[in-house]
């Protein structure tokens, strides 16, 4: 594993940890623009540093999905703004303990250098999830999904003889594109 | 030989900070101003402010005692040690063995707690105010700067900031997660001690100026001029701690000698105007940070600085 991957995944993870206290849709967005782009460089470095088209293939298609079109939607559809609705400490207490668990789980499975880069997209997930669980509003759920799905594609980059299909399909932001596309439905009367 | 090089190398490093600390904050304030459409003041205006400051006999109060005026020279001192501790353009000057980390955070702790009892002995409800605060956000800062500590001593085997500085250059630890985290909580605990990027009020006049302004309000002349000399140098510091401890690109190392220090001091200029340049935008593109925030921001700091500890463990069992 690159330098360039490792550095991803760590950024990727301050941008998470900046995200769980940003309660503004607008800068929240950005944070998920930041954090797609960043995971998408580290992707596209390592594949052309490891020779593997696939990977590049990825960081391109993450890149335009999770960094372009999904929160280009989102501006467009949903803009309202969300609390958190925990305190900031609890919410980082919390977050610590989710970054812990992922850690520990990386370590249960010895992959040398690239148990680094888990632990990190692992740390990414659980902390997207728990934006998701935090937010108010479809917007805010759609962005902590986005978050954990920048994550998925950071493990899936990182996880050793990973059939290149499952590579490609970890790109596409399915969940959180049927989270964000519910928000446009028309509620049931 | 080798002695002579390291005592001109902390001579050069002394006089380069005396000429870029005052001149690096005009500059930034000269950039903020353009940034936000004013003409703004030339750069050498905060020289100009400390020369005429220090010209001027200080107005007392009626109740200060020698500690009010003592404290700004104190904190001065302790400050520009520290700076002068920290390697700018060459590693292994003459004051490298006393380059500890523990040591800088103590320099930096006697120098707030200088200003802070200044703040304390003339009794002022914005003296007493200030001060509280400095000691508080401290408090929570340190804890952060602590675990930072703890972290790169590990992965260098010292915390020595010079070899510190050293294994980072050869890239020994690389752009891990926990050196990335572990700069992400000194760049943070930095801005709020240096009152920096979005933290800075406009003009240092609000709110979170409160801390500094707050304490050093009933400083004048030359004790005005040295608490302002201890701010500027204070920023160029933090500057040079992350430049040393995080981006040691283009530093002269000790077995280079002096031919390659032109290339370190252009490294070392360019490096202090890309973050004083970036701390400005940060301060005209972000929004302020309000007071009652900086705690949580600093909370944050150290559940980073403890993340970095934590992935440097998972890391060595991985690895």
């Amino acid at each position: 594993m690159s330098d360039a991957i490792h550095l991803a995944g760590a950024l990727g993870l301050l941008l998470s940890v900046g995200l769980l206290c940003q309660n503004r849709a607008a800068p929240a967005r950005w944070l998920c623009v930041t954090q797609a782009a960043i995971v998408a460089a580290g992707l596209g470095v390592q594949g052309i540093i490891g020779g593997a088209p696939a990977v590049v293939i990825a960081a391109v298609l993450g890149f335009a999905l999770n960094a372009v079109a999904l929160p280009l939607a989102l501006r467009r559809g949903a803009g309202a703004t969300s609390a958190i609705t925990a305190g900031t400490s609890v919410t980082l207490v919390a977050a610590v303990v989710l970054v812990a668990i992922a850690l520990a789980l990386a370590v249960r499975l010895d992959l040398g250098s690239r148990g680094e880069v888990i632990g990190l997209a692992l740390a990414i997930v659980l902390l997207g999830l728990q934006r998701t669980a935090l937010g108010a509003d479809p917007g805010f759920r759609t962005l902590g999904l986005l978050a954990a799905q920048n994550g998925t594609l950071l493990a899936a980059a990182a996880m050793p003889d990973l059939p290149p299909l499952v590579l490609l399909v970890a790109a596409l932001p399915i969940v959180p594109g049927l989270v964000a596309a519910s928000a446009w439905l028309p509620a049931p009367p | 030989m080798s002695f002579l090089v390291a005592f001109l190398g902390q001579v050069l490093h002394i006089a380069l900070l005396v000429a870029a600390a005052p001149s690096l904050a005009g500059y930034m304030d000269w950039l903020h101003a353009r940034l936000t459409g004013r003409a703004g003041v030339s750069w050498q205006r905060p020289w100009q402010n400390l020369l005429r400051l220090s010209r001027k006999q200080p107005v007392l109060a009626e109740n200060a005692s020698a500690l009010f005026t003592a404290a700004p020279l104190v904190a001065f001192a302790a400050v520009a040690a520290a700076a002068a501790l920290v390697p700018s353009f060459t590693l292994g000057m003459a004051l490298a063995p006393l380059a500890d980390l523990l040591v800088l955070v103590g320099l930096l702790a006697l120098s707030r707690c200088a200003l802070a009892l200044a703040g304390l002995d003339i009794g002022t409800a914005l003296g007493g105010m200030g001060a509280s605060r400095t000691v508080t956000y401290a408090c929570f800062g340190e804890p952060a700067l602590l675990l930072v500590i703890f972290t790169l001593g590990l992965l260098a085997g010292s915390t020595n900031l010079d070899l510190v500085a050293a294994m980072q250059q050869e890239s020994h630890f690389g752009w891990q997660a926990a050196s990335t985290l572990a700069l992400a909580a000194t760049v943070i605990v930095g801005l709020v001690d240096a009152e920096a990027g979005p933290l800075r009020g406009p003009q240092q006049r609000a709110e979170l100026a409160m801390l500094r302004q707050a304490v050093t309000l009933e400083f004048s002349g030359y004790s005005l001029a040295a608490a302002e000399a201890t701010a500027a140098f204070r920023l160029l510091l933090w500057l040079d701690l992350i430049v040393a401890l995080f981006l040691p690109f283009g530093m002269a190392s000790p077995s280079a000698g002096l031919t390659a220090w032109p290339l370190g001091l252009l490294a070392w200029l360019v490096k202090l105007l890309i973050l004083a340049s970036v701390l400005v935008l940060s301060s005209v593109l972000l929004a302020r940070f309000r007071l009652p925030r900086v705690p949580h921001l600093l909370g944050i700091a150290t559940l980073l600085a403890l993340l970095a500890a934590a992935f440097l463990f998972a890391s060595t069992r991985t690895v």
